[in-house]
């Protein structure tokens, strides 16, 4: 699994199964939430934000944390493919904190009448979505692949650090942001036909996720292995149809 | 159409929500289309050497 080749074969055949079967779930997940789950009783239609911001929010997080996992298999282990990893990882990170960040925005104007505050979970989620950056800024400044891998793995294995500040930061400071939407040890506060569909959501977020890396991962291979064999006998081959 | 209407307008709120739901399809579709455009240029650049 860990070698370029047979990642690249497995996503190939993977990926026309993966798309459609993600933008089914999302979509079941965004008709649901958008078109059908009930109205908030304080915050009218704007809350189906949510289903959008809160599994984009979700996913910035957890890429990261993924990411900082790969950092530590290339820094230990030099593997190849974690290096491809995290460059192509990077910029789906930064799309999906980009998205939080955007909507939450948008969510902020009409509920707290301000675009943006200063206060910790935005703070701390701008410093992640900025750690992406850095982090796309160095495999494009660098480049020796090898020596761009091990930077971008340093600073995702050293930054991992703000994902659980992200997390605690509505309860460590007094913020604006309301409470973790998802908990591992209390029962959900909303309704199962508010909560159901953005559930879904989280689940079809997840799947995109996958898809996109498939695909990008496939891009990054091609990329950095074209002068080897393997790959000019698969363009060959596609070459001759 | 009366559901539509109320569905797009959402009392004065859909501008909102339509605005995020927008920005999130364009971000997807560029982090689709990306890595497609880069395989592809790989391709055809390589289906251009072997020609020559």
């Amino acid at each position: 699994m860990g070698s370029p080749p047979f990642f690249f074969e497995w996503a190939s055949r993977l990926l026309p199964w993966l798309f459609p079967i993600s933008f089914l779930i999302l979509m079941i997940g965004l008709v649901w939430g958008i078109g059908f789950a009930p109205s908030d009783y304080k915050q009218g239609d704007v809350y189906r934000i949510i289903f959008v911001h809160v599994p984009s929010a979700i996913l910035g997080q957890s890429i990261y944390l993924m990411m900082a996992i790969f950092g530590s298999i290339c820094l230990i282990w030099r593997a190849k493919l974690a290096g491809m990893f995290l460059r192509s990882a990077a910029p789906l990170g930064a799309s999906f904190t980009l998205i939080a960040l955007i909507s939450g925005a948008v969510w902020g104007k009409p509920t707290w009448g301000t675009w943006w505050v200063w206060d910790a979970r935005l703070t701390s989620t701008l410093i992640l979505f900025f750690l992406y950056v850095g982090i796309i800024g160095l495999y494009s400044s660098i480049d020796n692949k090898q020596r761009g891998d091990r930077a971008a793995s340093l600073i995702s294995v050293v930054g991992v650090i703000i994902v659980p500040i992200i997390k605690k930061s509505v309860d460590w400071w007094q913020t604006l942001h309301q409470p973790s939407t998802f908990s591992l040890t209390s029962s959900p506060s909303m309704t199962a036909d508010m909560y159901l569909p953005l559930l879904i959501c989280v689940i079809g977020f997840y799947f995109i996720f996958v898809s996109l890396l498939c695909n990008s991962l496939r891009a990054e291979i091609l990329t950095r292995e074209r002068n080897t064999g393997w790959v000019r006998k698969y363009l060959n081959n596609k070459a001759s149809g | 159409m009366e559901f539509i209407q109320d569905l797009l307008i959402m009392d004065g709120q859909g501008k909102y929500v339509w605005f995020v739901l927008l920005v999130f399809l364009i971000v997807i579709f560029l982090n689709f289309y990306l890595p497609y455009r880069t395989i592809r240029k790989i391709q055809e650049e390589n289906s251009q050497s072997s020609e020559e």
